[in-house]
């Protein structure tokens, strides 16, 4: 049966390398969020820049972890936990691009505040720092397939949401008040709504996460009224 | 050499197979000589028991032996052929009546028998049994004898010449010393052979344990186990250095500075030191497991990549949220395995203090440029011409003077903002009344204030004493009153207070003089940095202002010297508080002798809740603090 071992050991490796890929990407996404953040703040036009060109490393490796994925899934037909894995790879992959496409977002107004008088609000690097936290924690809890955290993820969204009404008042307030810089404050708005954006995918990954450890589908809970059980 | 050690093997083994084949056929032939004995004797004793049941039949005459004879004697003759055995009956008298070894005329002469042992037990009803030299035939024999039914003074006796029974034993003994010959020499062969192989393995191993060890003289392979017992003694010792200098190594690992984490060629951490674990936030179990599992940095991979491609890399990169540390890290891949080791300093502080530096070069270059520059160009038109212009001359002159005099002052800052942090400027702690010397601060900048259209007043009465140095204390003053008037727009208010913050039996100990504006107040993000030197809020207008950017930066040191805090808090609904903290006279120099009056960091956090304490019953507390304090030593302040 070397044969045999030997299609093991090469299914073993393609697997790792999808989970050691996965981690490198998700690892680049939550340096973006943070790098967004602070570009915006610190009004680094060239940070944003270089946040920017990160993004097409993210790209390669969503196509590349996509690729590795359904090679796996075709050649190999994995059973169970190995098939969980595998499938949970390809979305997390989906939703951490999503993430690193609104940082990109967040980058390009970054440049154009750069230039403007506009003092963002102290709570949007707040709120980069939540949303960041909330990617790591999701990976983390993938890494250590810990439930209790990949739940508390969930459960922080509604933080990041409060960060965003808070911002959203404030800025209709401003915007009243200052309608010269009605421009600056619709990208403050972009800005919050983007970063409030990432942490409904960050809680997509949680949920992605829980879903793997316990085979249970926790998205959408209303549905499983109908269906009573998930996969 | 060998050849001893494998004759001893040899020799060993031709022993033990020879006592095991002696036993064995010892014990055997003794069973099997027993079981024979047991068998032949049943037999007989069958034997004897038949001839009995045919004799029952013969009815003999006891009284004419001739005739009894001549009837019995052919039947033993016959049993005695078939049987292949002595058949004998013997009669009443012990005569024998018929004997198959004998002939009629034998029998007649044949001895009394009725004194053999198995004949006697015969006759008690018994199955007699007798081994012995048979005098009638002078062999010796196995008896077996028992009584004819219905008449019990004639008994059948059966016997067989022993010699049958030594035969088969002889038999056996042969049997068995060929087999143990046999045994013997297969042994003899499988010794030698596995002596063979035993010794030409141990002779490799003594090699390969003497080249290993590599410190023995001479290869006595005659004595293996002195050998091995070196090898043995070597490991010990080697195992014993390499235990102690992994110790060695753990402990400079572990005392370093620098964070070491050292990765596998899979990317698996297999080494990280304390720093390394307090600098990247690693629990515990980390060793042997991904670290990508736990640092996703991009830029620390791409090290790793670039490591494990053959070049050493170093980069500088951010880590964690808050607070965000900046890191010097350098990957440099391992001679063997494949794996990479990175050496990681924190930097954040170095890199802070080098900015911090670097804004001082640059700001102090560009504030002392501008009056310089103002300087020299009135200069210059004066030279030019403009000196025979009276009129104008005087518009140039005043501004050669006001820019020397800013000029001027900020040097002076500067000299007094070195010497305060070189620990040169000379501090005399003494009881200061607080109340007199806000109000020679308030009336010294009485005119600038009303010039702006800004009320300015303290809301300190009576007599305040504490303790500290007087000319720093109304430079503090001072640097903090003529700030709050500079930034407070025309029709604003200013006012000094000071409140109770820490009491000591029931004696306030500790006072924070506050300095409250209404002026547009400061961006809390700015809160932190306002007392560095040079930093602006808004740079512009600081400096129409007339600022040197120092001001804040001598209150700190000064302050901090006199071992209190400063702070700024905002105010609501707008403007700052920008505060001191002070010890009273009577708790710093008076009946305790506290050394050291500031309390601890605990209070900084409070700042907010004192501040709002203060808004609603500053007043009264600071009445009380007044009426305290006004036993205190009345001195000239």
């Amino acid at each position: 049966m070397p044969d045999q071992s030997h299609t093991d050991r090469a299914y073993e490796h393609e697997l790792h390398t999808v989970r050691v890929s996965l981690l490198r990407m998700a690892g680049r996404v939550e340096h973006m969020i943070g790098q967004a953040g602070r570009a915006l703040v610190e009004r680094d036009a060239q940070l944003a820049q270089k946040v920017i060109a990160e993004d097409q490393e993210v790209n390669r490796a969503e196509v590349e972890i996509d690729e590795l994925c359904l090679r796996i899934l075709a050649k190999r037909q994995p059973m169970a936990s190995d098939l969980r894995f595998v499938t949970l790879a390809m979305k997390m992959v989906t939703d951490l691009e999503r993430i690193a496409d609104l940082a990109v977002n967040i980058c390009e107004r970054a440049v154009q505040l750069c230039d403007t008088k506009v003092v963002v609000h102290a709570e949007i690097p707040e709120m980069c720092s939540a949303v960041e936290g909330m990617v790591r924690d999701s990976i983390d809890a993938f890494v250590n397939r810990d439930v209790a955290k990949a739940r508390a993820v969930i459960v922080r969204d509604d933080v990041v949401d409060q960060y965003y009404h808070r911002i959203f008042e404030d800025l209709l307030r401003r915007m009243q008040h200052e309608p010269a810089l009605l421009h600056e404050w619709i990208h403050v708005q972009s800005v919050a709504k983007w970063l409030e954006r990432m942490g409904d995918h960050s809680t997509n990954l949680a949920e992605l996460v829980v879903f793997m450890i316990e085979g249970r589908d926790i998205r959408h809970p209303r549905l499983h009224g109908d269906r009573k059980h998930g996969y | 050499m060998s050849l001893g050690f494998r004759r001893r093997l040899l020799l060993s083994s031709l022993v033990f197979v020879t006592v095991v084949d002696l036993g064995v056929g010892l014990y055997l032939e003794d069973r099997l000589r027993d079981s024979l004995d047991s068998r032949i004797r049943g037999e007989l004793g069958r034997q004897a028991r038949a001839m009995g049941e045919v004799l029952e039949g013969v009815g003999v005459d006891p009284a004419q032996p001739e005739r009894a004879r001549a009837t019995i004697d052919p039947i033993a003759d016959r049993f005695g052929a078939a049987l292949e055995a002595r058949v004998s009956v013997i009669g009443p008298e012990g005569a024998l009546l018929g004997d198959s070894e004998l002939s009629l005329s034998e029998l007649v002469q044949a001895e009394d028998h009725s004194d053999r042992a198995e004949v006697v037990e015969a006759r008690a009803g018994a199955l007699g049994v007798a081994r012995r030299r048979s005098a009638t035939l002078g062999s010796e024999m196995l008896y077996v004898a028992t009584a004819v039914p219905g008449t019990p003074d004639r008994v059948v006796r059966v016997s067989v010449p022993l010699s049958q029974v030594d035969d088969a034993v002889w038999q056996l003994r042969g049997i068995l010393v060929l087999s143990g010959l046999a045994a013997l020499v297969a042994a003899g062969v499988l010794a030698m052979v596995a002596s063979r192989l035993l010794s030409r393995s141990l002779q490799a191993l003594v090699a390969t344990a003497q080249h290993e060890a590599g410190s023995l003289a001479g290869p006595e392979l005659a004595d293996p186990p002195s050998s091995v017992n070196a090898l043995a003694d070597d490991l010990r010792r080697t195992v014993r250095l390499l235990g102690n200098e992994r110790e060695r190594f753990e402990t400079v690992l572990e005392t370093m500075d620098q964070a070491v984490l050292a990765i596998d060629a899979e990317g698996r951490v297999s080494t990280v030191n304390g720093a390394g674990r307090r600098l990247l936030g690693l629990p515990e179990a980390v060793e042997g497991r991904p670290l990508l599992d736990f640092v996703r940095l991009p830029v620390l991979q791409g090290l790793i990549d670039e490591a494990a491609s053959g070049r050493s890399a170093g980069a500088e990169l951010d880590y964690g949220v808050s607070p965000r540390r900046r890191i010097q890290a350098h990957a440099t891949a391992t001679k063997q395995g494949g794996g990479t080791v990175i050496v990681m300093h924190d930097v954040t502080e170095l890199r802070r203090l080098e900015t911090i530096r670097k804004d001082f070069i640059a700001n102090v270059s560009h504030e002392l440029r501008t009056p310089v520059a103002v300087i020299q160009a009135n200069a210059e038109t004066l030279m030019a011409g403009a000196i025979h212009d009276p009129k104008r001359a005087r518009t140039f002159l005043d501004a050669l003077a006001r820019h020397a005099e800013r000029l001027g002052r900020l040097v002076a800052d500067l000299l007094d903002i070195s010497r305060i942090e070189a620990g040169r400027y000379p501090l005399e702690i003494e009881p200061v009344d607080l109340v007199e010397l806000v109000d020679r601060t308030i009336a010294a900048l009485a005119l600038q204030a009303s010039e702006k259209g800004t009320g300015l007043a303290s809301r300190m009465k009576g007599e305040l004493w504490v303790a500290g140095d007087d000319k720093a204390l109304e430079q503090v003053l001072f640097n903090l009153v003529s700030n709050a008037i500079k930034y407070t727009q025309g029709g604003g208010h200013i006012e000094v207070d000071a409140v109770v913050i820490e009491r000591e039996g029931g004696e306030p100990s500790c006072l924070r003089v506050e300095v409250r504006d209404d002026g547009p107040g400061i961006d809390p993000r700015h809160h932190g940095r306002v007392f560095e030197r040079f930093y602006r809020v808004d740079s512009g207008r600081a400096r129409d202002m007339g600022g040197t950017g120092l001001g804040l930066a001598i209150v700190k040191h000064l302050v901090e010297a006199m071992g209190g805090r400063v702070g700024v808090d905002a105010r609501r609904p707008h403007g700052s508080i920008f505060w001191f903290t002070v010890v009273t006279a009577a708790s710093a120099l008076g009946g305790d002798d506290e050394e050291d009056p500031e309390d601890d960091e605990g209070d900084a956090g409070d700042g907010a809740a004192a501040t709002e304490e203060a808004d609603g019953t500053g007043e009264d507390r600071l009445d009380a603090a007044v009426a305290n304090s006004s036993h205190a030593p009345p001195r000239a302040g």
